[in-house]
């Protein structure tokens, strides 16, 4: 055997540069990743360069002559109530601003933490008594608590970020908390205690690494948080004093100018937003950073790229969203009074809702004016629409971006008004109205010729195909009960198309029970909700036909089959403390599907439901069909799911691995309540089960499956007996019998079953087979009759190879 | 989610009480124990409101005698104030005022606090009230369609769209929305009046501003539920029971549901609480949350100790009351809370 | 001597005593098996000998040091000794470290390497354990189920331990996947002298591992044997009905098995005296003569220090009388 290449041999780089280690791969993977740097790379520069760029004169000095101004060339947003520049005291008051809130925000963060983190530790009592304390507090609305504290301790600037401090500091102990107690409880910790780790290291290698995406994004929510409420202090003018400025306090001069210079309130406004925004974009970026399952992304998705990533719906997305919130903020900004000489009140919102004063406007204007409406009503809607449709997103994305882009240049020259530029923008909104025109068209009608929207949501319907190749003959079971020929269930998924149930046949006779047996991940599960059409998204069933008692339901109608298997299948899960509703009661649960099939009321229906509880050995069925899941043991749980399935008299039952989750003991009853149902009201039983000990217990035949197919249909009685498929073969040897030699090794399977995705060309199982044989690797073996109640997929068994006969 | 923070929030004041109490059955047990926790957390609010006088820099009989009052005027205001008692009687005395209701008079307009609490309440409670209205009829709804509609990870673009534009309305402070709602329908459109209480119209700007930053986290934690409900095992056993889908939603979906949005809704409607000091100032809406601020600006102690306190009780009774829908709504939480 | 020897242990989660009494020995290089229902408390006497519980009463003896009276240098060259292995596979490993950093984190801390020679153990351990040397650099997220169960197993032998306790190490896995860990376990056990105190819910796959078996119910041993001894002459009606419980691979099912009724009682309120007594199909359900078993602790009689089976009217005995 060849040495594969030993860890030591080789040489990772020790040292990796920052944008090259996988934190910033994985934080860069998404647009967010971007923007948020850049647009943290914006407000930084402000805040460091506009106190210096800018002199105080520029940001004090009066100027009463030109105060209340709208936008101009020398004030590109206008002049506020004393003559001063509206954008530069804006751009002045980023620091200040920013300053108080990651101080008010690190207050938080520090205080709630530490004593977050304390009060895990405190022992029992006290930790309640803490507990509660945050708990009150947290229940209290934050700003009043900063408005009481302010009262305390003055209004000034560090008052208000004292306040705020101490008021937004329960929530992030709270989650300080859930976290710390959460943590420790956790297997991996237990595990670094055992093997003797010291706490200093567990902490800095398991806990923090663990829990720092949250704390991360919980920080700079809070500091978003803290943003808003200093404004919102500073706004309420409990913030900062005298003739400093931060963009709560211009927004409230800008609030009681509203009327007459909008901007005023909205520039600081949108600096708060931006904020904000930067502040969210981070967050998900570092969380996407610190996430370890995309530092190892496969290399599909790495391989797109760089424009594919980019273009992909989310930044689209994203960046609408980010317009939007933009225009939301600018769209009142952008009045064409510059134009009008008398100055008249005319928004981009009065645009918009159609309310512009068109009389007195210049004529030329009026065509503009109604251009632009149109236009930038169609550019917004197209820019939603586009989110949904499916082919033409990215044209109409572009039709959209060419319209928008008229109708700002458009706005532009308003702003600079320069007339001379007026012909060419309103050449090129006219341009974008048309264009957006086709495009609305176009969509229309991609959504009403779009097929796949009609469709969408089937996937839990099994769609019939072509019967040519079915072989009806092939199994001849005396009195059939369900018959289904080529049950395929598909997923189309980014990485490839994957079929976990492949092309399956299989017949059940009344009054059987037939087992399904096959490692996690064969298929078993899917074919059972495949066959109660439970399949979920975006799975595809399709079969040639599945027929219950002779109807084939692929051919139903929903409220046919609704009505069909609702009273002729009834399903058993694993679990059954998660399978039953926690609020209802069980008698409501047991009782609800008669009442909509059956149309039973009243006493029948009681009178059933005890008897059903009767059926499955449930003791004081009458106090017992008044409680809740809880109040159940684990058995008892799974008695009243039987009860449950029993209630329409189903001719077919499907347990998907019904005893897994339960004790031996209890395992061994609920088999027992299984068989004897078969046998007093013979119910058909589909027993899933990886453990092929409880398949033989109790049933009779027997289907294997390996990687999506049947391998093998026996009868249990042949299982032990005759020659087997060699996977069924090595499934048995691997469970350590009873009176098996304890001295020997187990016999294992070697490797593990083949990845859906990449399935080997011939017989799926020749890699771990130790029959295989050149064959194997050429051809897939089909599932043939070796005896008549005997079906095998192997070519050792069917076609014998002549060496291997010999054995 | 759910059973776990459920579980946190009872198992707090277990303990000697429970030992006590184990001979009751689950229901009176639970409300004793709700009725203990609201005593203690009474009894909390008062000591810190009482405190707020005490810890406040400068003198509140100086305030109250005004700036030029003369030493026998502030030595006569601190004696009417009770300030030349010893604490504890001082308490004694204000819990004692607290139970006639009697919370003190205004330094400035000599109002009596109460009389200001019922001109100003009615309006607060107007407004948050319609705030709750609003936030619990459109979140709850929208988060269960937008979960439903985004299921197991369907309609991707639909889950960005509304993750956005929660997010980024979720993100926007009160002053911010109340704005510019008031600059877009009231200045620019003139659709509906601000700034006063006349018209009934009038109520609709400031309570959609209070209501919107709610709306959208409420939106966002019923979608979560909503998700996290769907892809529970019950429901695909009712899924395989063939139920119509209008009862699988109503009866196995939203009593679930609605455990999560009741669980946060006492959070929700602090923070609306909050969002009206806010909104109030913006539309000039005579509320408590406006005459605070005055009174902040004021050093008028007697008032903010009287409208925190009435805040307060009025967030803790919330609670208490959701706490006893959640028992309600959800048998499993009567079991926790033990 | 024993390499472990637990003396009377009492646990207790608040007012619920989830172990009761507990006694029992591994001789070096020995595996001890430990079976019982879900609840039992097979899971808390682990916890407690690794630390991770605080024993309330009794002797944790490694070596005939106890370890529950141990504390600094001592305490922590003793717990070095003892290594647990955790039943989910997807818990148990930190998701932020890689296989390597997993494992060089206990290399660091028990053992005296150089980075270089850290290296090479690393790949070493990976490749006792079947695994690629090259998997070093991959996270947990990228494995199965059994090779995350390898890698705890590396994980583990990294420490050089001496008792290794093994949570239900194969119940989260499938029996082909089952049987090569098992396989793995036993050839470490042979090469490593290791004694191995292996729990697990599932009868066939105890016998096959362990020299001798406990069976637990509601936080008691109700009997310890030698394997063969256990499963060819159950004492207690307990172990009768868990071995009756097991699927036998006969077909139909074994029609003379007695089963076992309802289920085991709330731990917080255990049965006064044999805590079996409410589901023994020997005891006073079956005889309402054997009124003993209702009065009558049959722990209170018994020398702990070896075999025994706690009830009153055992099986085999029964039988030759
Ligand atoms: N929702 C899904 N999306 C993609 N693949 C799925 C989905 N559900 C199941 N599969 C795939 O189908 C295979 C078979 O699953 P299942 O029927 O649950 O197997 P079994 O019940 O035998 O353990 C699995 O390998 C799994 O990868
Ligand atoms: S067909 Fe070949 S590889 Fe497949 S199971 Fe049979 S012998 Fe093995
Ligand atoms: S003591 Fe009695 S009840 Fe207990 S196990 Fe023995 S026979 Fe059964
Ligand atoms: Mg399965």
């Amino acid at each position: 055997m060849s040495r594969a290449p030993a860890y030591s041999d080789v040489q990772a780089p020790i040292y990796l540069a920052f944008w090259r280690t996988p934190f910033f791969r994985a934080f860069l993977s998404s647009p967010s990743g971007f923007l948020a740097l850049f647009l943290a790379g914006i407000l930084f520069a402000t805040a460091l360069l506009a106190p210096l760029a800018l002199t105080k004169e520029e940001v004090y000095q009066r100027n009463v002559r030109r105060r209340l101004e709208g936008p101009s060339a020398d004030h590109i947003l206008g002049t506020d109530n004393l003559g001063r520049d509206i954008l530069k005291r804006t751009l002045y008051a980023t620091p200040l601003s920013l300053q108080l809130a990651l101080s008010a925000a690190g207050m938080a963060i520090v205080i709630g933490f530490a004593a977050g983190a304390v009060t895990a530790y405190l022992p029992g009592r006290l930790r309640n008594v803490a507990l509660r304390l945050i708990e009150i507090m947290l229940a209290f609305p934050g700003i009043l608590i900063a408005i009481m504290l302010v009262a305390v301790v003055g209004t000034s600037a560090e008052g208000a970020v004292l306040a705020i401090g101490i008021a937004f500091s329960p929530s992030l102990a709270r989650v300080a908390y859930t976290l710390a107690a959460g943590v420790a409880g956790l297997d991996y910790i237990a595990s670094a205690r055992v093997l003797g780790l010291s706490s200093r290291r567990i902490v800095a290698r398991y806990i923090i690494p663990n829990i720092a995406e949250t704390l991360i994004v919980v920080s700079l929510n809070a500091t978003a948080a803290a943003l808003v409420a200093v404004s919102s202090l500073s706004f309420l003018g409990l913030g900062v004093q005298g003739t400093q400025f931060d963009w709560g306090r211009l927004i409230t001069e800008g609030v009681l100018r509203l009327y007459q210079v909008p901007l005023l309130a909205l520039a600081p406004a949108t600096a708060i937003g931006i904020t904000g925004l930067t502040l969210g974009y981070l967050g998900e970026a570092l969380a996407r950073g610190l996430n370890p399952t995309l530092w190892t992304q496969t290399a599909s998705v790495q391989s797109r790229s760089w424009l594919q990533r980019y273009f992909s719906s989310e930044t689209m997305l994203l960046s609408g969203s980010a317009l939007l919130l933009i225009a939301f903020y600018f769209l009142p900004w952008f009045s064409p009074d510059a134009l009008d000489p008398n100055r008249t009140l005319v928004t981009g919102a009065a645009i918009l809702a159609g309310r512009a004063n068109l009389t007195e406007t210049a004529i030329g204007s009026q065509v503009a004016l109604l251009l632009l409406r149109t236009g930038a009503w169609i550019a917004l809607l197209l820019g939603f629409l586009s989110y949904f449709s499916l082919r033409f997103r990215r044209l109409c994305a572009y039709l959209g971006l060419i319209c928008g882009f008229g109708a700002g240049s458009y706005f532009v020259s308003i702003l600079l008004a320069d007339s001379t530029n007026l012909g060419a923008a309103l050449a090129s909104a006219r341009l974008g109205f048309y264009l957006g025109l086709i495009a609305t068209i176009l969509l229309i009608a991609q959504v009403f010729s779009d097929k796949s929207a009609t469709t969408r949501g089937s996937h839990n319907v099994i769609h019939p195909t072509s019967q040519a190749s079915v072989v009806e003959a092939d199994m001849s079971l005396p009195r059939p009960l369900l018959q289904v020929r080529g049950l395929t269930v598909r997923f189309d998924l980014e990485s490839g198309a994957i079929a976990p149930v492949n092309d399956i046949n299989l017949d059940l006779a009344e009054g059987e029970i037939v087992g399904v047996v096959g490692e996690s991940g064969s298929g078993k599960s899917l074919t059972a909700l495949a066959l109660a059409q439970l399949v979920p998204h975006p799975g595809i069933v399709s079969a040639h036909y599945v027929r219950l008692r002779g109807e084939d339901i692929t051919r139903m109608s929903a409220g046919q089959l609704r009505y069909f298997l609702g009273s002729e299948m009834a399903m058993i899960f694993q679990d059954p403390m998660s399978s039953l509703n926690p609020a209802l009661k069980i008698g409501t649960q047991l009782t609800e599907a008669p009442r909509v099939h059956r149309r039973l009321s009243g006493k029948d229906l009681h009178r059933l439901a005890l008897d059903r509880m009767a059926d499955v050995h449930i003791s004081a069925a009458e106090r017992r069909l008044r409680q809740y899941p809880h109040e159940f043991s684990g058995g008892m749980r799974q008695r009243a799911m039987i009860a449950m399935g029993l209630m329409n008299s189903p001719s077919l039952i499907i347990a998907d691995e019904p005893t897994t989750a339960l004790d031996v003991t209890i395992q061994a009853q609920i088999i027992d309540v299984l068989r004897e149902i078969n046998q007093e009201q013979g119910t058909t039983i589909m027993l899933i089960s990886h453990d092929i000990g409880v398949i033989v217990e109790i049933c009779s035949r027997v289907l294997v499956m390996y990687a999506g197919r049947i391998v093998e249909d026996v009868k249990v009685t042949d299982l032990l007996t005759t020659d087997k498929h060699p996977y069924t073969e090595a499934l048995i040897a691997a469970v350590p019998a009873f009176d098996s030699n304890r001295d020997e090794p187990l016999a294992s399977i070697p490797g593990r079953p083949p990845d859906l995705d990449n399935l080997p060309a011939g017989c799926a199982f020749a890699p771990r087979c130790k029959y295989v044989f050149e064959r194997c690797h050429r051809e897939a073996p089909p599932l043939l009759h070796v005896e008549e109640t005997h079906r095998i997929a192997c070519f050792l068994r069917t076609e014998p190879p002549a060496e291997a006969t010999r054995e | 989610m759910t059973s776990s923070q459920a579980l946190q929030r009872h198992s707090a004041d277990s303990g000697t009480l429970a030992r006590l109490t184990s001979r009751l059955g689950p229901w009176p047990r639970f409300l004793l124990k709700r009725a203990a926790s609201l005593f203690v957390v009474l009894a909390m609010l008062l000591a810190l409101t009482f405190l707020l006088i005490h810890l406040a820099p400068g003198d509140p009989a100086v305030r109250k005698a005004g700036i030029d009052a003369s030493a026998e005027q502030i030595e006569f205001e601190r004696k009417a104030l009770g300030l030349d008692q010893p604490l504890p009687i001082q308490f004694i005395r204000y819990v004692q005022g607290v139970a006639r209701l009697d919370f003190g008079t205004s330094f400035i307009t000599k109002q009596s606090v109460t009389e200001i609490l019922q001109q100003r309440f009615p309006r607060t409670f107007q407004l948050a009230g319609t705030g709750l209205l609003i936030v619990m009829t459109v979140s709850v709804p929208l988060g269960i369609l937008v979960g439903a509609l985004t299921r197991e990870g369907r309609n991707r673009r639909l889950e960005v769209a509304f993750m956005s534009l929660t997010s980024t309305s979720s993100a926007l402070p009160e002053f911010l929305t109340a704005t510019f709602l008031a600059f877009i329908f009231a200045v620019t459109l003139n659709w509906l009046p601000v700034g006063t209480t006349q018209k009934s119209t009038a109520i609709i700007l400031p309570a959609i501003s209070v209501s919107l930053r709610p709306v959208a986290s409420l939106a966002r934690v019923v979608r979560l539920e909503t998700l996290n409900v769907l892809a529970q095992d019950y429901i695909r056993t009712a899924r395989s029971k063939r139920l119509p889908t209008y009862v699988i939603f109503t009866r196995h979906l939203l009593p679930n549901v609605l455990t999560a949005a009741l669980t946060i809704g006492g959070l929700v409607f602090a923070g609306l609480l909050g969002g009206t000091v806010i909104v109030e100032n913006v539309f000039a809406w005579p509320g408590l949350g406006q005459r605070v601020v005055d009174a902040v600006f004021n050093l008028d102690y007697p008032v903010i100790q009287g409208i925190v306190l009435y805040f307060g009780v009025i967030v803790v009774l919330i609670n208490t009351a959701v706490d006893i829908l959640l028992a309600l709504v959800d048998p499993r939480t009567l079991v926790l809370s033990e | 001597m024993n390499k472990l020897d637990v003396r009377d242990l009492v646990v207790r989660y608040g007012r619920l005593t989830a172990v009761d009494g507990v006694s029992f020995g591994i001789p070096a290089g020995g595996t001890l098996g430990l079976v019982g229902e879900s609840g039992s408390g097979k899971s808390t006497i682990a916890r407690a000998i690794v630390q991770l519980a605080k024993a309330g009463r009794g002797q944790i003896l490694l070596d005939g040091m106890d370890i529950t009276v141990a504390h600094g240098a001592d305490l922590n060259e003793m717990r070095s000794r003892i290594q647990m292995i955790f039943q989910d596979p997807y818990s148990s490993l930190n998701p932020r470290l890689s296989v390597g950093a997993m494992i060089d984190e206990v290399l660091r801390r028990h053992r005296n390497m150089k980075a270089a020679q850290r290296r090479l153990e690393i790949g070493r351990l990976l490749e006792m354990v079947a695994l690629d040397p090259l998997f070093a650099d991959r996270y947990p997220h990228q494995f199965s189920g059994g090779q995350r169960q390898r890698i705890a197993i590396a994980r583990t032998l990294a420490s050089q331990p001496e008792l290794v306790i093994l949570d239900e190490v194969v119940s989260a896995l499938d029996v082909s996947v089952q049987a090569a860990i098992l396989n793995l376990l036993r050839d470490l056990q042979r090469e490593f002298r290791l004694s191995f105190l292996f729990i697990s819910h599932d009868l066939s796959v105890v016998r096959y591992m362990s020299d001798s078996v406990c069976v637990m119910y509601l936080g008691q041993i109700v009997e310890w044997k030698e394997t063969e001894d256990l499963f060819r002459q159950p004492e207690h009606p307990y172990t009768q009905g868990l071995i009756d419980s097991i699927p036998k691979m006969i077909a139909g099912g074994d029609p003379n098995r007695i089963p076992l009724r309802g289920e085991i009682p709330d731990p917080h309120f255990p049965p006064p005296a044999c805590r079996f007594h409410t589901r023994c199909p020997f005891g006073p359900l079956a005889h309402p003569e054997r009124n003993r078993c209702r009065e009558d602790d049959p722990h209170r009689l018994i020398d702990k220090s070896e075999h025994y089976a706690a009830c009153h009217f055992p099986l085999v005995r029964q039988e030759l009388a």
